[in-house]
């Protein structure tokens, strides 16, 4: 990607009009195995902020085949506005016929910002509806800001999350963004928000719809093992030594409701936890209320996958592990001795609060 | 039936495990780090080479970049690739996903090609989108994160498996086409002796922005002009305030730390 400061002022009064014709920030608001998928909530709550700052609409995009009864969610959690494209040839996601249809959108109603998630299937919708209506892509943005010019600031992890960048699309309209799942919190839904459902008609031939979708097969993830959406999380590096060690930290994670054990890249291409407990630039974005980092050193690949926790809870031997530059709370000790020792000073101090309640039930009930 | 005409485009990438931060500015240090295939690009050579030897057919490698890219295109050539061709001219540089992809589909539309492999992503700008933009600009279908591939040569489709975060997709599509080829599709192997022997004799075709411009290629759709997006800032990663670090006996750090946690409510 370029870097040359004066590309970002547009001047020409010719192009200015142009870019003035798009207006409103969208979302794409992918429904998989029969439901919105959670990350689209998150861009929801991506647009809101973004849309406060250009004082422009929300609107999310839903497309497929009986899918209507999604958009009042969609209102409920941010959009103003559902645009609904259904079509037969729409019932799976299938690349080709996808873009055709959002594409079409785009050209006819003209966003200013349309943010996806950075998924393999929404990205690969990005990348293909980019391409159609001529405009750039940012890939796994984890921040938006409009800056004094009113440009949308994409802003990203480059190599391995080593440096930020700022991505602007300056001459092009949409401004496209693909958004890492976990950047965003999910806003919370307010049923008694109006928003407007308008349908597109998408106009769809047999040249659109090359690719047939013979099979889909979606597994759940258990809920312990879904660490995007997990409360607490414990996660564990090389310093755990083997995989059973693990247990450990799955004992600390049960503690709390919605706990869950997590693990670095390292971690995870030996084998001893398969890959969807990875945190980091080639894992999951995670940002739990209370991340444990246990034996891990805090590589820039894994901080920029949960930096935006709560509350880090750093434990290494190492005092001079980068993990201790961005932890809340740190310990340095050895995790076979420290961890023991948290659980059971949780569960003696979560006794103690117990007997202090019941001892102000008794003297209530006693006055 | 000749075999397929496969053209797997491919990049020259940094090698990040050698990028370190300046200890006292945070910024990137770029001196003298060393470029190497990009690796997510062996799975694209393996997947051209798991058909080229069922069907046959002529595996081309394909890249954009500066002259020492011809390292990566050997790399390709040691690995079975039959012939390499190298985009190159100060003109395309600096080009974003869009504009990369631009310039590689003047290449590909002036040859024959029945299948286009590349890699799930580069591990430098990690976007994954050129592949998908390069089936957009050359109007065919594209199959992204591709597992397993079956050919039906009579009626020119394919049926492939590809791998989602919660499950996988079976597709079947006409071809020509482009595929990403994700891990799961095998081990990609590594070149032979010979293989490096052949790569060292082989010729690679160069292609300047001149030689683009006459295949009817957009001149101000190359590099840094031709990009919709562009960086003005980069910046390393923001320091969080400095945390509450505990050392010595273990038993009073947890202590400190439990009740820490306790008063902001987590425990």
């Amino acid at each position: 990607m370029s870097t040359q400061s004066s590309f970002g002022v547009v001047t020409d009064p010719e192009i200015l009009k142009r870019l003035a014709q798009y207006k409103g920030v969208w979302v794409y608001a992918e429904v998989d195995d029969n439901q919105v998928t959670n990350v689209s909530f998150e861009l929801l709550a991506a647009a809101r902020y973004v849309a406060e700052k250009t004082k422009e609409e929300v609107a999310a995009v839903l497309v497929g085949y009986g899918v209507e009864r999604f958009a009042k969610d969609l209102i409920a959690y941010g959009a103003d506005r559902v645009y609904l494209i259904q079509n037969r040839l729409l019932e799976k996601y299938a690349s080709d016929a996808y873009a055709e249809a959002v594409s079409q959108l785009v050209n006819s109603k003209k966003p200013s910002i349309f943010l996806f998630g950075a998924n393999r299937n929404a990205r690969d919708l990005a990348s293909r509806v980019a391409g159609r209506v001529n405009t750039g892509l940012a890939a796994d943005c984890i921040q938006l800001e409009i800056n004094e010019r009113g440009q949308l600031e994409q802003i990203r992890p480059d190599f391995g999350g080593k440096e930020l960048s700022v991505v602007l699309t300056p001459k092009h309209r949409p401004q496209m963004t693909t958004i890492r799942p976990g950047s965003f919190k999910v806003l919370k839904p307010d049923f008694s928000r109006s928003g407007v459902v308008e349908t597109f008609e998408a106009e769809l031939k047999p040249e659109h719809a090359k690719i047939r979708v013979v099979e889909s097969v979606r597994k759940k993830l258990d809920p312990k093992e879904d660490i995007e959406k997990a409360r607490v999380i414990v996660a564990g590096g090389m310093g755990l030594k083997s995989q059973d060690n693990f247990k450990l930290l799955q004992q600390l994670a049960d503690l709390f409701d919605g706990g869950a054990i997590a693990a670095t890249r390292s971690v995870c291409e030996k084998g001893w936890l398969p890959h969807h407990f990875q945190v980091g630039q080639s894992g999951k974005t995670v940002s739990p209320k209370l991340y444990f980092a246990v034996g891990l050193s805090g590589a820039i690949q894994h901080l920029v996958g949960m930096q935006n926790s709560e509350v880090i809870v750093a434990i290494n031997l190492d005092k001079e592990a980068p993990i201790f530059q961005v932890c809340t709370y740190g310990i340095v000790g050895d995790l076979f001795e420290v961890v023991p020792l948290i659980i059971d000073e949780i569960k003696r101090i979560r006794f103690e609060k117990s007997l202090i309640k019941e001892g102000e039930t008794v003297s209530a009930s006693g006055s | 039936m000749t075999g397929f005409n496969i053209i797997v485009p491919i990049k020259q990438v940094p090698d990040v495990n050698e990028l370190r931060l300046d200890p006292v500015t945070h910024s990137l240090l770029r001196e003298g780090v060393p470029s190497v295939l990009n690796p997510y690009d062996r799975q694209a050579m393996e997947a051209a080479l798991f058909l080229k030897e069922r069907y046959g057919g002529r595996i081309s490698a394909l890249t954009m970049g500066p002259m020492q890219a011809k390292k990566a295109l050997q790399e390709c050539l040691a690995l079975g690739a039959d012939d390499a061709i190298l985009l190159s001219d100060r003109a395309f540089a600096a080009a974003d996903t869009w504009a990369t992809a631009y310039t590689l589909s003047v290449y590909v539309k002036s040859v024959p090609y029945d299948f286009i492999f590349t890699g799930l992503k580069a591990i430098d700008g990690e976007t994954g989108q050129v592949g998908p933009e390069l089936a957009e600009f050359l109007g065919i279908p594209h199959i992204s994160y591709v597992s397993k591939i079956e050919v039906n040569a009579d009626s020119k489709t394919v049926r492939v498996e590809r791998q989602l975060e919660n499950g996988y997709d079976v597709w079947e599509a006409p071809f020509p086409i482009l595929m990403s080829i994700a891990k799961e599709f095998g081990e990609p192997r590594f070149p032979t002796l010979q293989g490096y022997v052949r790569a060292k004799k082989a010729q690679i075709k160069t292609l300047s922005a001149v030689d683009l411009q006459k295949m009817g290629g957009d001149t101000k759709n190359f590099g840094l002009k031709g990009s919709p997006t562009f960086i003005p800032k980069v910046h390393p990663p923001p320091a969080r305030p400095p945390g509450t670090i505990w050392e010595g006996d273990p038993r009073e750090s947890v202590r400190k730390l439990v009740q820490s946690l306790s008063e902001r409510g987590l425990v």
